[in-house]
């Protein structure tokens, strides 16, 4: 990906962000709108109440805006380590906890196993949350394999609404430890 | 955000890179960014997760300040820079003073219910948030007929957040780690 994608693609994902938390609050904010279009309360009073609509639902703009934030950092994360020299020394991810939350998901065994069984275990590791930064395996995640319904759709972190679950490099050595570097080459 | 200035230059290294092509030496500063940013990136996260003190010590959710800060990298035949941005990642380069900008006062959260939380959400959730005439702090009270209140929030014209310079890597690993994958592209990358 290069770096004028990648802005484009920070900017869509932000753009989806915007949309998203518009979208969740359109029902609230059409009213006042309307109520200051029809001159039946001045822009004082709307921007009040417009702030009392983002107060009244501020956990679930902050869901939108930090998921948001994890996956243009992941974006990030992914395009700066597939370069040739990143791919070389480290050419696999593995998933692992990098936020903490009050109630962590415990199924993420079940995901795993879900999304390697779909593509084949190709390039995954079955008993470790490790495989190639090139293996369907992310992508499998990302859409939900299983039937996870709260999948984000993306082939990188957090693959799922409110996750703390992201990526830390492997290097080749344990990634060859784990048999994954002979199965495709460089990864 | 933080600017920080790594040198990795050696006789040895200048040679070598005086020696590169254009192409070839934007190539070597992007590998280097690379390394780099996924460095700060794993340490910011390492860090988030050991440091959750004042949401342990409320009882309350971490903010999520750190482990989701935006660290992005660029490159050209010149040089790398990676950009840190998080709210008070300056602290990593010595003390910082935050102050209000739009309001009159900054709310230092002192309750796991305040914590993370602005005041405006709390009323939004029926909280009955006050300030007791006299008082620096807002409050509530769990049972309106009570006399007794729960602080809430200290209010603060000015604040000083104190050096961490454990936020961001140490030197001597930035300069290591980006050595290394000038290393790397030398003898693999460009050969």
């Amino acid at each position: 990906m290069t770096e004028k994608e990648l802005e484009e693609k920070l900017h869509e994902i932000a753009r989806a962000g915007a949309v998203a938390a518009a979208r969740h609050l359109a029902p609230e904010l059409q009213p006042i709108i309307e109520a200051y279009n029809a001159g039946e309360i001045n822009l004082a009073e709307a921007r009040e109440r417009v702030e009392q609509v983002y107060a009244a639902n501020e956990p679930r703009i902050d869901l939108i805006v930090q998921t948001q934030r994890r996956m243009a950092q992941s974006l990030g994360q992914l395009t700066a380590g597939s370069t040739p020299g990143q791919l070389r020394r480290y050419p696999a991810w593995r998933l692992v906890r990098v936020a903490t939350r009050m109630v962590p998901r415990v199924d993420w065994d079940r995901r795993w196993v879900a999304a390697g069984s779909a593509i084949g275990w190709q390039g995954a590791c079955r008993d470790d949350y490790v495989a190639l930064k090139g293996s369907p395996i992310w992508a499998a995640l990302g859409q939900g394999s299983g039937g996870f319904r709260d999948a984000i759709g993306n082939p990188f972190p957090p693959f799922a609404f409110g996750s703390g679950m992201g990526w830390e490099r492997v290097s080749r050595d344990e990634a060859k430890e784990l048999g994954l570097v002979e199965e495709v080459g460089n990864g | 955000m933080a600017d920080i200035t790594v040198d990795i230059s050696t006789p040895h290294l200048d040679g070598v890179t005086e020696r590169l092509g254009q192409s070839a030496r934007a190539e070597l500063h992007r590998e280097i960014a690379a390394e780099l940013q996924q460095t700060v990136q794993d340490h910011l996260r390492g860090y988030a997760l050991s440091h959750h003190a004042s949401a342990s010590r409320l009882g309350a959710r971490p903010t999520g300040n750190l482990e989701n800060a935006k660290v992005t990298a660029s490159s050209g035949s010149d040089g790398a820079t990676v950009t840190v941005a998080a709210p008070g990642i300056r602290r990593a380069l010595g003390p910082l003073t935050i102050k209000p900008k739009y309001k009159q006062a900054l709310t230092i959260p002192v309750a796991a219910l305040a914590y993370g939380r602005t005041v405006a959400y709390l009323k939004a959730q029926g909280v009955n948030v006050f300030r007791p005439k006299g008082k620096n702090y807002l409050a509530y009270k769990e049972n309106p007929k009570s006399k007794f209140s729960t602080v809430l929030y200290i209010l603060a014209k000015r604040a000083t957040l104190r050096h961490e310079p454990g936020l961001l890597p140490r030197r001597e690993t930035l300069a290591a780690n980006a050595a290394e994958a000038a290393r790397d592209y030398i003898m693999e990358g460009a050969a």
